[in-house]
Parts: structure tokens; sequence; C-alpha cells
């Protein structure tokens, strides 16, 4: 049955995953292995994915969510996505506040970032998201030459030498500053989303953005490790910002703080990715509900996620994404493709007997 | 005190503008001429003649005095008709072909609404009425006070031509044409405001320009409903899809070759008679940053002066509230050098960052207002001693710091090198929203407030095309020409998000 067939197969993926996190945990084994297994998970994982599109014949995983969010088991699946895009907004915002209150502006109170934050949030949400789409790779342009100048003087800096530690085969004590790295892609939940909308325009930038993000994200990684060491990036609440201190370009005399600039663009990324998952959120919330009510959630799920990340425990929060974002990749989008099978089945078996009482 | 009945009654009779001419049954020549007597009222500008051929028949005239050769008119209409009479008989009088001969009109045409004729020659054309008939004439016999082709006072160049558009209609369609000997060029004459009668002129190219974009417009323009259109300004406000938007969704120039330049490219380009500023749809912000000198200089220079313009776009906009954010909240981001000359020039200036940048805003926005409307003979003397006020006794007095009247400088300079007016208008605006952020939030109320501008930007569309194309969505081989300008064979394709019926526009004869 190609119920059970998903099943087996995206359960085989997950547990492969969970496997590989332990393989490379371990202190004496090198991440070599756990790479491979972890490849191989995904590739099954995507394998299981592609079956199951193939299955329902949809495009897209939101087209799919739309198929399917009638069904209560759907719309339930929706509102738990809901809750954990926001809290992960929450979390996204208590970083946010965290560093601008720390390095930025430290007189200002944490709730006036907080919604500051929001509200140039909600102004992206406002017209949807073909344009916080454009608006975010219009910035992203526009950030090309301050992040290429940053990068560059993170290289500049790097002492290669301690970059060597990166190779050897500890990736136990690399795998807990990567979980923090993970968190900095911009909003790579929301990528299903467009998962399979092949020829849509609005399908290539977001995997973009993210993409981007990552490699952004890795280079800063390594710069880090390169300027500060391996023991200063554990040590550091923020290696990223300590390590642009570091930097100060002689001769020039421009500025003696491009920690700022680092930050100024973090905030403007972070701005989008929180509107980008606290829109994704709306979705869901409206689709749990089945009726268009995205601009009456937005605020309200701003408003939560500004006084979540406020008021929770920062460690609990970190606790609750951590168990999202597993949850998500392999408990919620194996459920829901499974759950399309069923549909398509339903839908099946609803017109045969529709013919059968025709005939008769 | 005025009749108000009789007054209502004169005034209510002039919109009914759709009374055709009066049969014999009807009351013919007489009821017609009663009607022009009626619309024309105390109007001592509007002259009304009448004279007899010499078959009894009586005519009658109604021109502008001041719009009219009144001369020509004797001669050709008045003499001609007399003698038309005199050789052939009625029947002459109903084709068209013996008329342009007799009159020498190139510019008439047959009327059979009376009301039609007589606002026709309330722009300028002569109305003949002819006893007997139910139709009458009207010639173009134009003799307006206009203001020569001279150069453009708001849009000059150093290399390039010097001519601009005038208020005449007639003149700039005249400029257009001579650019563009295109066979496809049309230009199709719209009249707009239902007592200014405005005659607008919408120019395109046929199997160019993508019918959509032209369907569009001209159901807009004939949505219009308003009395009186004076510029194009007033009809590109009326235009807009979203009036209330700060970034303007058309653009304009007073250049015949810039709008020939954009007609090539797929837009449309709308003539307002009575005005030298002509509007071009649709319009984004890579056009806005645009001026056609580019293309004449070498592609190297242009392409820095390009670079220049976009850095003093962001300079305009950025530099006073960057001012007002370091000053404010982030002083340590300066050189030690730096911050020591800022805290002296400081040490004594009683107001706020923010204040103190508000306060010379305000000053040159009053000087740039005063400078537009102060008579021209006064102009100079008053210049100097505004630049004294603002600058020097400002700094004297102790009210603002020197580095500041240089970062507004800077700015009012940058915002001056855009090259639309109205585009830097919008500039000015966002301007103070990102003053006031900054003052709020420091940078990072700086960086809210350049997210805010560019989801402003982002939303603004102008007749179907992004305004921020080819940016967003992104178009790689534009996004280089937008941002530097390109060598003139790598810009053998018109823009795709005008979506023109031809694109190619480079290697192959285009019709």
């Amino acid at each position: 049955m190609p119920q059970l067939f998903a099943l087996g197969i995206f359960s085989v993926g997950g547990g492969l995953l969970l496997w590989a996190g332990r393989v490379g945990s371990k202190p004496d084994t090198g991440w070599l292995p756990a790479l491979a297994i972890a490849a191989v998970a995904a590739a099954l994982l995507t394998a299981a994915v592609v079956y199951s599109f193939r299955r329902t014949g949809c495009r897209a995983v939101s087209e799919l969510l739309g198929e399917l969010f009638t069904s209560v088991p759907a719309r339930c699946i929706l509102l738990l996505l809901g809750i954990f895009l926001t809290a992960r907004a929450a979390q996204t915002l208590s970083l946010y506040t965290g560093m601008t209150g720390r390095f930025l502006l430290p007189k200002t109170p944490s709730l006036v970032l907080a919604a500051a934050a929001v509200v140039t949030a909600l102004v992206l949400m406002y017209d949807g998201l073909r344009s916080m789409a454009r608006t975010a790779e219009l910035l992203m342009l526009m950030s090309i030459i301050p992040a290429a100048v940053m990068l560059t003087a993170f290289l500049v800096r790097i002492d290669t030498a301690e970059l060597l530690v990166l190779a050897q085969p500890r990736m136990g004590d690399i795998a807990p500053q990567l979980t923090p790295a993970l968190y900095t892609f911009a909003g790579v939940e929301c990528v299903i989303f467009f998962v399979g909308h092949g020829r849509g325009k609005g399908s290539r930038t977001v995997p973009l953005a993210v993409g981007a993000s990552a490699i952004v994200s890795a280079v800063l990684f390594v710069g880090a490790v390169g300027i500060l060491t391996l023991g200063g990036v554990q040590s550091s609440d923020y290696p990223f910002i300590e390590t642009a201190r570091m930097i100060n370009i002689g001769g020039v005399n421009l500025t003696e703080r491009f920690d700022i600039l680092l930050i100024l663009l973090r905030v403007l990324f972070i701005i989008v990715q929180t509107a980008v998952l606290l829109y994704c959120a709306s979705i869901s919330i409206s689709s749990f509900f089945g009726r268009e009510i995205r601009r009456r959630t937005a605020p309200v799920l701003c408003a939560v996620a500004v006084v979540a990340s406020l008021l929770m425990d920062k460690a609990l929060l970190d606790r609750i994404c951590t168990v999202g974002l597993y949850g998500t990749l392999l408990g919620l989008i194996p459920a829901v493709f499974v759950l399309s099978l069923f549909h398509k089945k339903q839908k099946n078996g609803n017109e045969k007997s529709k013919k059968g009482r025709g005939a008769g | 005190m005025v009749n108000r009945q009789e007054y209502k009654a004169v005034m209510d009779i002039s919109p009914e503008y759709d009374q055709p001419f009066f049969t014999e049954a009807e009351g013919g020549f007489d009821r017609s001429w009663e009607y022009c007597k009626t619309l024309k009222g105390k109007s001592a500008d509007i002259l009304m003649r009448m004279y007899t051929l010499s078959d009894g028949r009586r005519c009658g005239i109604v021109m502008v005095d001041g719009m009219v050769d009144k001369a020509t008119v004797e001669r050709s209409v008045v003499l001609a008709s007399r003698r038309l009479a005199e050789q052939s008989g009625l029947n002459k009088f109903s084709e068209g072909d013996d008329l342009l001969q007799q009159f020498g009109s190139t510019e008439f045409s047959v009327q059979k609404s009376l009301s039609a004729a007589y606002i026709s020659a309330l722009t300028g054309d002569v109305m003949l009425i002819i006893e007997g008939l139910d139709y009458g004439y009207t010639f173009g016999y134009r003799k307006i006070q206009s203001r020569s082709v001279s150069e453009s006072p708001n849009e000059g160049s150093v290399q390039g031509p010097h001519e601009a558009f005038t208020e005449n209609l007639r003149t700039n369609t005249g400029l257009l044409r001579r650019r563009i000997s295109d066979p496809n060029m049309v230009i199709e004459h719209l009249k707009v405001g239902s007592r200014s009668h405005t005659s607008v002129a919408l120019c395109y190219i046929r199997g160019l320009t993508n019918p959509e974009l032209y369907r569009a417009v001209k159901e807009r323009i004939d949505a219009i409903s308003i009395d009186i259109i004076n510029d194009s300004g007033e009809l590109a406000q009326l235009l807009e899809e979203t009036p209330g938007n700060i970034f303007p969704q058309t653009d304009g120039s007073e250049r015949p070759d810039t709008v020939a330049s954009e007609l090539c490219s797929g837009r449309i380009a709308i003539i307002v008679n009575g005005s030298p500023h002509v509007l071009l749809l649709p319009t984004t912000l890579s056009r806005l940053m645009r001026v056609n000198e580019d293309d004449y200089q070498r592609w190297s220079y242009a392409a820095f002066i390009k670079v220049l313009r976009w850095a003093a776009l962001a300079l305009a906009a950025v530099a006073p509230a960057a001012y007002v954010a370091i000053i404010s909240y982030h002083p340590g981001l300066l050189p030690t050098d730096l911050l020591l000359i800022s805290a002296s020039n400081r040490a004594n200036v009683p107001f706020t960052a923010v204040f103190e940048v508000l306060i010379m805003e305000f000053s040159l926005e009053l000087l740039r207002e005063a400078g537009i409307r102060m008579p021209r003979s006064i102009g100079t003397s008053l210049s100097i001693v505004g630049g004294l006020i603002i600058g020097d006794a400002a700094i004297n007095a102790g009210l603002v710091s020197p580095l500041l009247i240089i970062i507004i400088s800077l700015s009012t300079l940058a915002n001056l090198t855009i090259p639309s007016y109205a585009f830097a208008s919008s500039m000015r605006l966002i301007k103070y929203m990102l003053i006031l952020l900054s003052a709020v939030l420091g940078l990072l109320g700086l960086t809210a407030g350049i997210i805010i501008w560019t989801a402003m930007m982002v939303r603004t569309r102008s007749f179907g095309v992004d305004f921020t194309a080819p940016f967003s969505p992104l178009w790689r081989r534009g996004l280089w020409n937008g941002l530097l300008e390109l060598p003139m064979k790598y810009r053998a394709r018109r823009p795709r998000y005008l979506d023109p019926m031809d694109s190619i526009r480079m290697g192959k004869q285009n019709g």
C-alpha cells in the first residue's frame, strides 16, 4: 500500500538522521561517517517527498496543505506548525533584542527594541508574500557591497592555522556551535511552503535567499574560528560580533567599530526573517480556522512573539524551537505527505462510488 | 443684485454640449445663431459676425479674438464663401474637396453638432454656419501667441539637443514627429475636462507598444471626469493607481529627445495642451534616475556618473539621518580624530542633533520655496542673504555646528542630482521619515526606515509594471544597465518589464 510504503521510507530516513546525529556527536568518530549517513537519509526523505507529490498530483506543499486543510488532522498539524513558527519568531526576536540591547542601544528598553522590529515586520507583511520576497531580494542587492566589505575584512584577519581544527575528526566539539548557526538560516522552515513550485518565480527566490544566508553564515563561522579560535567561539555568546570587534583595518581610519556594520546587516535580515516566520505562522493559523484572517492573526502573533521573547526563559525557548524543528522535519512533514496519500485515496474512493450509483 | 433664476438658466445651458444643428423645421439658421448667442453671453472676446451671400443666404462665423488670424479669416472664409456661392450655388457646400481648395485651409471639418462646433471655435478654430444647411464647418486659422522653442529651464545638459517642448500642443507634436518619422507612430487626440476641453495627445508606436498598456491608459483617460486640466501634472495625478503613494507613478520630460527615446522603448507619451511637461508611462526607479545624456556620453564616463547618481540618492536620503544617529547614539563609530572635531564643533550648540538637523532642513526648504516664488529682480540679492543667514550667521550664533552645514549641503546637492523632480521630492519626504526614526532608535531606526522605504518602493506599481524593475523582479541584463551604463552595443534589447511587441532594437531592420 502506498501509504505504508511512504510511512516506511519516512521512518527509515528519520531514523538515519537521528543515527547520524549520534554518530557525529561521539568524540572519537570523524565527521565523514555522520555526513554519509545524513546524505543517505536526505536522499531517502527526498525520494519519499517526490513520491508523495506524484501520487497526490499537487505541485507545492502550500497547494497540498490547501487540499488537506478541510481534514481535522491536517488542520491540527497546521496549528502546531503555526505555534512552532511563532516560537521561532520569538526566539529570533530574543536573539535580536539581546544583540541590539548589548551592542547597539544599551539604554533602550527591550520592549521598545522588539516592538520596533515587529512593527517593521508588519509593514513588510502587509502586502503579502510576493512583496516580502521582493523586498528581501532588493535588500540583499543593497547589502552586497557592505557584506562583501565585511566578509573581506573577516578573511583578511583570519589566521589559517586556527582553521585546521575544523578539518579534524572532532565533530562533537563543533556541533554545539553549529546549532546556533542553523538558526541563522533565514527561515529555512519556510522553504517547505515553496517546495514543488518548480516553475514559479518565487520558488527560486526563497531557496536562493536561504542558500545565500547559509553560505554567509558558514563563512562567518569559519571566520570566527579563524580569528577567535575554536575555544574563543565556544566561550562567547556572540562570537560573530566579538570577531568583528577585533577587526581594525589600519591606515584607512574610517571606523573602529566594524561590529556595528555586522550588527546592522544582521538586524536587517533578522527583521525579514521574523516577518517571513510570522507570515507563515499566520497562514497556518488561518488555515486551522478555515478562513482568510491573515490580516487579523498577524498582529496578534506579533504581539505573542514579542511577549514570548521578553518573558520566556531563553533556554526554554531554545528547547521548544529545537524540538519543534526536529518535530517539523521528522514528524509534521512526513505526516502531511502520508495524510495526502489517504486524501487522494478517499477522493478516488468517492469518485468510484458515485460512478457506481450512476450506473445503477 | 443678480437674478439667480436667470443666472442659473444661462449657466445651466453651457454644459449641454450635445446640441445638433437645428433643421429648417426647428428654426434653422436663426435658432442656431440664437443658441450661439446664448452660449456667448457677455463674453467680449468671442466674435460673432453675420454676412450675406450673393444668393441671399446668411452665413455666420464665430471665433475668439486673440486666437485667430482675423485677416486670414476675412480673406479665406468670408470672401471665399461669397465667391463660392456666386460660382456654384447651394450644392457646393455639401462636399469637402472644393471647400478645401476654395478656403485654403488644410484643417477643416464638417460638424454635425452645433455645440461641438462652438467648443471647437473656443479652442481657436473658426466656426462657419450657412443658412439652409443642417451642418456647419470649422476651419483652423489659429494664431495663438505662445512661447517659442527654447532650452529647457529644468533639464539642462552639456551634450545633446537643447530644444524643449512648449505650451502649444501642435508645436510639441511637430517636435516629436521630427524625431520619429515612423508611419507607425500614432498621435491620438483626446479631450479632457468638461469645461476646459483640454486637448491631450496620446503618443505611441503601433506594433511596439504593448496593447494592454495602451488600453489601460486610454481607459483611465476616458474615465476622467473633471472640469479643467491645466497641466500634465494634474492629469498624472488622475491617472495614478494609488494617488496616496509617496512615489511618482508617472514620469515626464520637457525634452523631445527624451520622449522620443522612451517611445522607442515601448512607453506611452501624453502631451497636454498648455503644458510643456510631457508624461511618460509607465515609470520605474531606473527610469527616474536616468537622463538621456547618458546615451550621448561615452559609456565609461556615463557609467561613472550613473554610479555617482545612485550614491547621491543614498546620500540625499540617509546622510542627515545618519548624522543624527551617530551623534546621538553611536559616537564611538567615528574615528577618534573625527570624534574630537565633532565634539568641539558641537560644544556650544544648545540643541540636540535632531533639532539642529530639523532647523537646518526647514530653513533650506524655505529657501528653496522662496527661490522658486520670488521675483527674479531680487533673486540674486535674496540668495546671498539666505546663504549668509543660514550658513555664516547660524554658525557664529552657535545654533548649528559647521559639520552639520556640510552634511546638509551635501545632502541637498545630492538631492538636486536626482534627474526627476517628482522623485527628488519623494526622497525629501523619505529623508524626514529617516531622521525621525534615527532620532528615536539611532542606527536601528535608520535600518528599520530603510526596510520600510524599500517595502514602499516594492509596493508601488505603474500601469502594471513594478516600480523597482529591473532590480526586483530581477532582470540580470537590465540590472547592469540600470546600475551602470553599458556600452551601446550591449543594449540591443528593449526593457523586458515593458513587454514590448518587438523586443529587439538593434541588429535588425526594425519597422
